[in-house]
């Protein structure tokens, strides 16, 4: 079955362009999820598809 | 050839009761439902009771310019297994067979749909997760709730699911993290496997939230297969991607 996910996260998992950089902006979006790294929480990743830069973030489902 | 007309004449009624029922419960199971056989029957006469209710009294309005109605007492004489079983199938099925065959066909396309709008609107209106009729619609469906982010009874705020597990490699604990793209389930529901988009390994003893990120590796392939089987836990968070 199909997870959800929005029309550009699909977009940007699908491009081969960005996709390291999509990765690991993930990757650090998800160590920055851990309150004990202040300084990455400051600064989030970004991740640019098509032409818009994005902040990545982790999210609680109930925000 | 002798068929038991009654239990045919049954299985045609319940039918759509059938379908909607299969179109309108969300299943994450990959075989057929695994509900007792009773408790799926009586679920499906029940709907399929409504829905020829619904859909005689819009025929029977239709017709009714035409002096053509649906024949309760036939429909009833028949059920029952009167001995003039033929010459009723004769003065009352074989006089409209094409107006029956599209009442059962239009009906079990109406099933269908219905069934499906049902559920879309019973999705959109949380009445699955929150509210008085909770009980009756929460589908059995766990990882759907979980993999959506609506087991907090809360609308959908991220843009896609990424997940960290624990794996055992070798005698040695790895952790794998990517996003979550596609999972597929057993035939009891249960999780059987995710597939994983841009995903990277570390060793669970290098895990220091002191560490930079350089110490995961990526793993190069489209998609990667994690076992659920092989997952000792499981994290799941939500990402969202803001301008």
């Amino acid at each position: 079955m199909k997870a959800y996910m929005s029309n550009r996260f699909k977009r940007a998992l699908l491009d081969d362009v960005i996709k390291n950089e999509f990765g690991y902006a993930l990757a650090q979006a998800a160590k920055s999820s851990d309150p004990k790294l202040i300084d990455d929480r400051k600064t989030p990743p970004t991740v640019t598809i098509d032409g818009v830069q994005y902040k990545v973030t982790m999210v609680s489902s109930k925000s | 050839m002798n068929i038991a007309l009654p239990a045919f004449l049954i299985f045609l009624l319940v039918l759509p009761g059938s379908i909607f029922r299969a179109s309108f419960h969300r299943a994450e199971r990959t075989s057929l439902d695994f509900k007792p056989f009773a408790s799926q029957t009586a679920t499906s006469i029940i709907y399929a009771i409504f829905l020829h209710l619904f859909w005689s009294a819009i025929t029977t309005a239709i017709l009714n310019p035409f002096n053509i109605s649906v024949d309760y007492t036939a429909l009833l004489e028949l059920l029952i297994g009167s001995k003039d079983d033929h010459s009723l199938i004769a003065t009352h099925v074989a006089e409209y067979p094409s107006l029956i065959a599209i009442y059962y066909l239009s009906l079990s396309l109406f099933a269908f749909w219905f069934g499906i709008g049902i559920r879309a609107y019973v999705e959109k209106n949380q009445w699955d997760r929150r509210g008085p009729f909770e009980s009756i619609f929460k589908f059995d469906t766990p990882w759907f709730y979980l993999f959506t982010g609506l087991t907090d009874n809360d609308s959908k705020n991220f843009d896609g699911v990424y997940l960290t597990a624990i794996v055992n490699v070798d005698g040695g604990s790895y952790l794998y993290q990517g996003a979550l793209f596609e999972y597929e389930v057993d035939q009891e529901g249960n999780l059987d496997r995710v597939l994983l988009k841009r995903t990277f390994r570390r060793k669970l003893e290098e895990d220091n939230s002191n560490d930079s990120n350089t110490k995961w590796s990526p793993i190069e392939g489209d998609y990667f297969v994690l076992r659920y089987s092989e997952i000792v836990t499981l994290n799941i968070m939500y990402a969202k991607l803001t301008q």
